[in-house]
């Protein structure tokens, strides 16, 4: 007596080759019952094209990149290559901050060995000097900004506001975010009348780096870093003049006045 | 893979070595899996933009717990695990009481319409099935995971399984036999580009 388990295993290809067989001699004799069968198998087979169209879709890019510069972090993290010319020179200009006022950090000495949070400040770094000429990628354009909102209260636990930063002379052209060392990395980005790039990455920590040096103020970018009720947030834009330094100013008073304590 | 969980074991250094190893074969993989990730968020969530989304968040937790994943096991069974959590997540937050969804609204499926109407019919019954019903059958008989993998996914006894896709199939078949109503039927957007 075939039970209904026996079908649904004999339908899914889950028997062994002898336990197929006595199911297939007995359906023989039970042509009500092979009946039944043989439409549940047609129906399996036919099953196996829905989504098909979906399969065949492109990926979009923001998907792939998710996985590409995870996995860019990880091979850093882990030793598996030497960090590229590019990359250690973001790193060292992830590390550059301007010291005095405002609470920026500034110390005097560059660790060998960058811990966690700092290798998370030379990936938004990398980031930014790999695609800061011609815009950073957004995977929520400005009139997706609730989405994004809703985005980042859940990979970050917590609201964070966007600054208008029209006021400076940057139009907001959107946001995303990216995986890094096991966080999300919020990302805001805003453009210049020059065509020049702002971008606010920020990103959930327990504290700030130990150490951050200034390194170097020949790079053509200017950036700015600071830990603040649980997050750290990084400023960077390519470029640096008196407007960049009162704009950052003006992110930094903006999260101290309107970020909710985490 | 490079490496196992008896590996693992033999020592803290070698287990450094084997997991770093690991991580960086992986992500091709994951990758790959992703247009697996969109149909599966497709279907739950039922609308394009929302479902890429759930899949960024999952691949953003895979990624950061890729060293849970065990080499030699079902890497798509086990980002699926993660992709249900993220949608459970998402729900818990949106209804807090933690009901899922009972509405269904039709989906539609793509043009290329012209043969396999059999296929077709099978497709659009298909959509018409409430959400739990679609899940298992998307796992075991589209996506041909094992019995035991559906049942950690959906977070089910592996018997539980067993009778929902019983009761799904049987659901497919009743719908095969209902015409669908044109008033449920949703904008093709919504479900494909």
């Amino acid at each position: 007596m075939l039970s209904d388990d026996d079908i649904q295993d004999y339908i899914d290809g889950r028997l062994d080759p002898e336990a197929h067989a006595a199911v297939a001699l007995e359906l023989l004799a039970r042509r009500d019952l092979a009946a039944k069968v043989d439409t549940l198998r047609r129906q399996n087979e036919a099953l196996k094209v829905v989504g098909q169209e979906i399969l065949d879709e492109p990926i979009p890019e923001r998907l792939r990149s998710a996985v590409r510069q995870a996995a860019a972090a990880h091979a850093d993290a882990a030793g598996e290559r030497r960090l590229a010319p590019r990359l250690a020179l973001a790193a060292a200009i992830a590390l550059a901050c301007v010291a005095g006022g405002l609470g920026w950090f500034a110390n005097e000495l560059l660790r060998p060995r960058p811990d966690v949070q700092e290798l998370i400040v030379a990936d938004v770094a990398d980031a930014f000097a790999f695609y800061g000429s011609q815009g950073y990628p957004v995977d929520f354009p400005p009139e997706r900004t609730a989405d994004f909102a809703s985005w980042i209260d859940r990979s970050l636990e917590r609201q964070v506001p966007r600054p208008d930063l029209a006021p400076f002379g940057y139009d907001y052209h959107g946001g995303r975010l990216i995986p890094a060392e096991g966080v999300s990395i919020g990302v805001f980005q805003f453009a210049g009348a020059e065509n020049d790039r702002l971008v606010v990455f920020f990103w959930r920590a327990q504290a700030a780096p130990a150490q951050v040096e200034e390194l170097s103020r020949r790079t053509g970018i200017a950036a700015r870093f600071w830990h603040d009720g649980g997050l750290s947030f990084a400023v960077i834009s390519n470029a640096r003049n008196p407007v960049f330094d009162e704009t950052a100013n003006a992110v930094f008073s903006f999260f101290k006045t309107n970020l909710d304590s985490g | 893979m490079a490496a196992n969980g008896n590996q693992h074991a033999q020592g803290q250094g070698w287990q450094n070595v084997a997991v770093a190893r690991r991580t960086s074969e992986v992500f091709p993989l994951i990758e790959a899996e992703i247009p697996h990730l969109r149909r599966f968020a497709r279907y739950v969530v039922r609308d394009v933009d929302r479902a890429d989304d759930l899949v960024q968040e999952c691949l953003t937790r895979a990624i950061a717990k890729i060293h849970t994943w065990t080499p030699g096991t079902n890497l798509r069974a086990w980002l699926f695990v993660i992709l249900k959590n993220c949608h459970i997540n998402v729900v818990r937050r949106e209804r807090p009481s933690g009901e899922m969804p009972t509405d269904h609204p039709m989906l539609n499926v793509p043009a290329n319409q012209d043969a396999h109407i059999n296929l077709l019919e099978v497709r659009d019954a298909y959509l018409r099935l409430s959400e739990e019903h679609r899940e298992v059958l998307l796992l075991v008989a589209i996506e041909g995971l094992r019995y035991e993998e559906a049942a950690a996914i959906l977070k089910l006894p592996l018997g539980t399984v067993r009778s929902r896709l019983s009761r799904a199939r049987q659901a497919l078949r009743d719908a095969l036999e209902e015409p669908a109503p044109m008033s449920t039927i949703t904008p093709l957007s919504r479900v494909a580009r």
